[in-house]
C-alpha cells in the first residue's frame, strides 16, 4: 500500500516580482478597453456603424469618382471632384459616431468613477492621479482612434486605389498622412474633451447632460452666430473646427461661404483640450485627497 | 526590526483647523485597535500614513517615510474602506485582480491570489456576478478580499462590521482574528464598536483632537490583570444579604443591584471565602471574576471626562 | 422594563394580528401577531428578515397585504391622528443638506402636525433633549454622523409623540456619542414613552433593555425577556465555565450528575452545559469548597443576548 499525503493548503507569501510604477497606466488602459468592449451598446455597436460609413463613401468614391463634388471647391478655385471631395468631408460623417461614442464611454468616465467610489478603490493602492489620468486617456484614445482615425485611412486607401497610374499614386500617398493627423484630431476631440466634461460633476447623468449639452447647443448657437458675425466663432462647434482642418490640409474650402479660419481651429481644439485635461487634474487631485478614509 | 509605523512630529493643518497635532508614537503589534471620537483625526492620520496628504514631521510606514515612498507604502499596505469603493459593472473576480494588477502583480498572478483572497473572505459562487448586486454582508468581504490579494504586511481595516447583521459581524471578526496568523498581516483597527476592540485587539491607539493620548496593549489599557483580591460577584438573590456576611468576615463590599455586588477580599483570603460565606447564607453564586475596566470605560477615562468636553462645545 | 405610563388602549400599544405583507413576489413579514404592551423593545433579526417591513408598518408608511396591524387601536396608514403620536427615525439619512438642524427639525415637527406658532420652539426643545444646543444652526451638510443621528432622533421627539420607532439610531456613531445617545433613550423610556428600536449590534440593544422581538424569515421567532428565552432553548443546555486551578477536582465531582449534558475542557478552566442551571451552581459551590479549589471566573458564556440570537437564528429557526 502507498504512503498517504496530505499537502498543506495553507498560505504562500508572495514572492515573485512587482511591475514597476510606470506601468500602472497599462493596466488602467487595457481596463477601459475591455470595459468598453463588453456589451454591444457601448462601442461594438457604433463600430459597425462606422465600418458602414466607411464602406458606403468608398463605395461612392468608386461608382461616381469622377463627378464634380459641387458643394467644395479648391482654395484657388479648382473644381474638386467627388473621390478626392469625400476624403476631407467624411470627417463630418465619422464625427457623428464618434459622438455617439463620448456619450457611451468617454462623457461619463470620471463622474461615474467618483459616484461608484472607484477613487478610494484607485487610490489606496500605488495609482498615482498621473496614472489615472494617462492610462484613461490612452484607452480612449485607441478606442476613438478607431473610428475617427482607422476609417479616415482606410479611405485615403481607396482613394489612392482609384489612382489612374502610378505617378498619381506617388503623388497622392501624403494624403494618408493627413488623414491620420485629422485622425488623431477627432480622436483627442472626442475621447480628452468629453473626459474632461465628465470631471466637472460628481453624478453620471448630470456630466453627460453637460457635455450633449454643450456639444449640441453651444455647438450650434456657435455655428448659428458665426454667420452673422465673425466666422471664426463657429470654431466653438467642434466638429466644425474638425471639419476645418480637414479641409485646410487638403486645400479646400466651402466655396460661396465664410469657412472657419484654420488658425481658429487649432485654437479651438487645443484650447478645449488644455481645459479638459486641466479639469480632470483637478478632479482627480481633489479625489486622492479626498477619496480614501472618508470623513474622520 | 521596525515596527509597523512610526510619528515622530506629525503635524497636520487645514487652515486654521489642525487636524494632527506634533503626534509622536511608535506602533506595533499584531492586531491593533485605532479609537478616537469622531473629528479626532483618525482618518487624517491614515491618508499621511498611506502618503495621500503632504504633512510636516515624519510618518514611518514599515520604514519607509510616508511623503516620499507614498506608492510603496500602498503596495505593501492594504486598506478595506468603510465606504462603497467599487467600479460598476464587474464582478468579485474581476475586481480583485484588477486590483492585484493595480499594485503592481503579473495578470496571471493577480487573478489566482485574487480567488484565493475570495475563498478567504467566503465569497463563493457570486464572485463571477457583479458587486452593484451584492448584499451589505457580500460587499464588506469584497471589500475584505480587495485589500488581500497583494499579500499586504500590514492591512488597515476601517469600520469592517458596518451594517452587517450579528451573525455576519461574528464570521467578520473570527476572519480579522484569523488574519495575523493565516496570512501573516498586521492589522490596525479602526472602529466605533469598543466591545470589538476588546475582543479581537491585543494593542490601542487612542486618538483625541489631533494627539495620541494613548499607545500601548489592552492590558495596560485596562490596568493590568486587576488585583486577585478585587472580585466581581454577582448571585441568584439578595445580594445585600451576602454583602453583610462578607463584611462581617473581614471584606469592603459595595452592592451595585439586587443581584450583584463588588467584593474587595481582606487579605491572605481567596474566592473561597465568597463561596463558603454565600452556601452558610444560603445563597448561590451564579458569577465571579476579576473587576477589570471594559474597554470602553478606559477609552472614556483616557480621554477625560465629559463635562469638559460638552464645555468647549464639543458635540460629536 | 418600564411599563408605560400613557394609556395603550384596548390589547396594547401595538397589535399585530396576523399580518401579512408582501411585495410582489418578495415576502415582507408572514402571518405576524404580537402585542407591544409598552416599555423599550430590541427588535433584531437577520437582514431581509422582515424588521423594516414591521417598522414601517407600525410608521403607517405601509399597509398590511393581509390581516391587520394597529396602533392604540387605529390604523397608522389611514389615520394621521394616531400618526401624530408616533415618531419615525428611519435607518437612511433623508436629510436636506442645505438646511441647518433647526430648520430641518422644525420642518419636520410641522410636517409631523405641530402648529407653525409653535413648532420652532417644539423643535429647539427637542435638539437641546438630544445635545445638539450648541450645533444647532449649524447646517446638517456639515456633521458627523453622530450628530446626523442625533438630529435624527430630534425630528422623531419633536412633535412629542408616544410611540417611537427608532431603526438603527447608532451606526457610525462614536462611543461617546453612543453613551449619551442610549442615555437620552433611556430617559425616554422611563418618561413613558414606548420605544421600538431595531439594531444589528446586539450590545447597544443589551444596554437599553432585556425585552426583544426576534424576526427571522419573515416572522416572529421569540418575544419577550431575554433571560427567559435563553431557558426556553433547550437544544442548548446552559453553559457554564469555570475558571480555576484544578478544573478536573471540579469535574469529577459534576460527572456523576445526571443534569450534565456534556463537560468540555480548556486550558485552565472547565466548561459544564447543564440542563439544570440552578442545581449546577449549587453542585459546582460544593465542588469547589470540599476540594479546596481557587477559583479565578465563574461564568456563564451564553446567558447573553448575543448567544440567545445565535441559538435562535443558527439553527434555522428551530428551538
Amino acid at each position: 500500500m502507498s504512503a498517504g499525503q496530505i499537502h498543506d493548503l495553507g498560505y504562500k507569501r508572495y514572492v515573485g516580482s512587482r511591475r514597476s510604477m510606470g506601468t500602472r497606466w497599462r493596466v488602467i488602459m487595457r481596463h477601459q478597453i475591455t470595459s468598453a468592449w463588453a456589451g454591444w451598446w457601448r462601442f461594438k455597436l457604433w463600430l459597425i456603424a462606422a465600418l458602414l460609413t466607411t464602406t458606403s463613401v468608398s463605395a461612392v468614391m468608386y461608382f461616381m469618382h469622377d463627378r464634380r463634388l459641387k458643394m467644395l471647391g479648391g482654395i484657388g478655385g479648382q473644381v474638386v471632384k467627388i473621390a478626392d471631395g469625400l476624403v476631407p468631408l467624411s470627417a463630418m460623417f465619422y464625427c457623428k459616431v464618434g459622438f455617439i461614442v463620448s456619450l457611451t464611454i468617454s462623457a461619463t468616465v470620471v463622474a461615474g468613477d467618483l459616484q461608484s467610489g472607484a477613487f478610494t478603490f484607485y487610490f489606496a493602492r500605488s495609482v498615482r492621479p498621473v496614472d489615472y489620468v494617462i492610462g484613461k486617456l490612452a484607452g480612449l484614445a485607441v478606442l476613438l482612434a478607431v473610428i475617427m482615425a482607422a476609417g479616415p485611412i482606410v479611405l485615403a486607401g481607396v482613394r489612392l486605389g482609384l489612382s489612374e497610374n502610378l505617378d498619381e499614386l506617388i503623388d497622392l500617398l501624403p494624403i494618408l498622412a493627413k488623414q491620420l493627423a485629422v485622425g488623431a484630431v477627432g480622436t483627442v476631440i472626442y475621447a480628452a474633451i468629453p473626459l474632461g466634461f465628465s470631471a466637472l460633476s460628481t453624478s453620471r447623468r448630470n456630466a453627460l447632460a453637460i457635455w450633449a449639452a454643450y456639444y449640441v447647443m453651444i455647438g450650434s448657437m456657435a455655428s448659428g452666430l458665426a454667420f452673422v458675425t465673425w466666422p471664426a466663432l463657429a470654431a466653438i462647434d467642434l466638429p466644425a473646427s474638425l471639419q476645418a482642418i480637414s479641409l485646410h490640409l487638403f486645400d479646400q474650402q466651402f466655396p460661396g461661404r465664410a469657412n472657419v479660419p484654420i488658425s481658429a481651429a487649432l485654437i479651438s481644439v487645443l484650447g478645449h483640450t488644455a481645459a479638459a485635461i486641466a479639469a480632470v487634474v483637478w478632479r482627480i487631485r481633489r479625489a486622492q485627497q479626498t477619496g480614501v478614509g472618508g470623513a474622520s | 526590526m521596525t515596527g509597523l509605523f512610526e510619528l515622530d512630529g506629525l503635524t497636520k493643518r487645514y487652515g486654521a483647523i489642525t487636524a494632527l497635532d506634533q503626534v509622536t508614537a511608535a506602533v506595533d503589534g499584531r492586531i491593533i485597535g485605532l479609537l478616537g471620537p469622531n473629528g479626532a483625526g483618525k482618518s487624517t492620520l491614515l491618508k499621511c500614513l498611506l502618503g495621500l496628504l503632504p504633512y510636516q514631521g515624519q510618518a514611518r510606514v514599515l520604514g519607509l517615510e510616508a511623503a516620499t515612498d507614498g506608492a510603496e507604502i500602498r503596495d505593501r499596505v492594504g486598506y478595506m474602506p468603510e465606504q462603497e469603493s467599487f467600479l460598476s459593472g464587474m464582478s468579485a473576480v474581476e475586481l480583485c485582480t484588477y486590483a492585484g494588477e493595480l499594485s503592481g502583480l503579473p495578470r496571471s498572478e493577480a487573478m489566482q491570489r485574487a480567488h484565493a483572497a475570495l475563498y478567504y473572505a467566503g465569497l463563493e459562487e457570486k464572485r463571477y456576478q457583479p458587486v452593484d448586486g451584492y448584499s451589505t454582508g457580500m460587499k464588506q468581504r469584497v471589500k475584505l478580499a480587495q485589500a488581500l490579494v497583494h499579500d499586504p504586511e500590514i492591512l488597515f481595516l476601517d469600520e469592517p462590521t458596518n451594517g452587517l447583521d450579528p451573525q455576519s459581524r461574528e464570521e467578520m471578526l473570527a476572519l480579522i482574528v484569523e488574519l495575523p496568523v493565516r496570512r501573516g498581516c498586521a492589522i490596525v483597527l479602526s472602529t466605533h464598536l469598543l466591545p470589538d476592540v476588546d475582543r479581537v485587539c491585543d494593542r490601542a491607539v487612542i486618538m483625541h483632537r489631533g494627539a495620541v493620548r494613548f499607545s500601548g496593549s489592552i492590558d495596560e489599557l485596562r490596568g493590568a490583570r486587576g488585583r486577585d483580591s478585587e472580585l466581581a460577584v454577582a448571585v441568584k438573590a439578595d445580594a445585600a444579604r451576602l454583602a453583610e456576611a462578607l463584611t462581617a468576615a473581614g471584606a469592603i463590599c459595595r452592592v451595585s443591584s439586587p443581584i450583584a455586588l463588588e467584593v474587595d477580599l481582606p487579605a491572605s483570603a481567596t474566592s473561597q471565602l465568597v463561596f463558603a460565606t454565600a452556601r452558610t447564607a444560603g445563597l448561590q453564586v451564579r458569577e465571579l471574576a476579576v473587576r477589570r475596566e471594559s474597554v470602553e470605560a478606559a477609552f472614556l477615562r483616557v480621554l477625560g471626562d465629559d463635562g469638559a468636553l460638552r464645555a468647549q462645545g464639543g458635540v460629536t | 422594563m418600564t411599563a408605560a405610563a400613557s394609556p395603550a388602549g384596548a390589547g396594547g400599544v401595538v397589535v399585530a394580528e396576523r399580518c401579512s405583507k408582501w411585495y410582489g413576489h418578495v415576502l415582507g413579514v408572514s402571518d405576524v401577531s404580537w402585542t407591544l404592551s409598552g416599555g423599550i423593545v430590541g427588535l433584531l433579526g437577520p437582514n431581509g428578515a422582515g424588521k423594516s417591513t414591521l417598522i414601517k408598518m407600525m410608521a403607517g408608511l405601509l399597509q398590511p397585504s393581509r390581516g391587520a396591524l394597529t396602533v392604540y387601536g387605529a390604523n397608522p396608514f389611514h389615520d394621521p391622528e394616531v400618526r401624530r403620536r408616533i415618531g419615525y427615525a428611519p435607518e437612511h439619512d433623508q436629510t436636506w443638506d442645505e438646511l441647518s438642524a433647526l430648520e430641518l427639525v422644525t420642518a419636520m415637527a410641522r410636517l409631523s402636525g405641530v402648529a407653525a406658532s409653535r413648532a420652532d420652539r417644539a423643535a429647539r426643545d427637542a435638539l437641546d433633549q438630544v445635545g445638539m444646543t450648541s450645533a444647532m444652526y449649524r447646517r446638517v451638510r456639515g456633521f458627523s454622523k453622530g450628530m446626523r443621528q442625533r438630529t435624527k432622533l430630534a425630528t422623531a421627539i419633536a412633535h412629542d409623540p408616544d410611540f417611537l420607532l427608532l431603526d438603527e439610531p447608532l451606526t457610525g456613531v462614536d462611543p461617546m456619542a453612543r453613551i449619551d445617545i442610549v442615555a437620552r433613550i433611556k430617559q425616554l423610556g422611563d418618561a413613558g414613552k414606548t420605544v421600538v428600536v431595531s439594531s444589528h449590534v446586539l450590545y447597544e440593544i443589551e444596554a437599553l433593555t432585556s425585552d426583544i422581538l426576534v424576526i427571522y424569515r419573515g416572522q416572529v421567532l421569540a418575544e419577550g425577556n431575554v433571560y427567559e428565552i435563553r431557558q426556553l432553548i433547550d437544544r442548548h443546555p446552559h453553559r457554564i465555565r469555570v475558571e480555576c486551578d484544578r478544573p478536573h477536582a471540579v469535574a469529577a465531582v459534576l460527572a456523576g450528575d445526571d443534569h450534565v449534558a456534556r463537560i468540555s475542557f480548556e486550558r485552565g478552566a472547565l466548561v459544564v452545559e447543564t440542563r439544570d442551571p440552578d442545581r449546577c451552581y449549587d453542585r459546582i459551590a460544593g465542588a469547589v469548597l470540599d476540594a479546596g479549589v481557587a477559583v479565578t471566573a465563574l461564568s456563564s458564556p451564553d446567558n447573553n443576548l448575543g448567544a440567545v440570537f445565535e441559538y435562535l437564528t443558527g439553527d434555522g429557526g428551530r428551538r
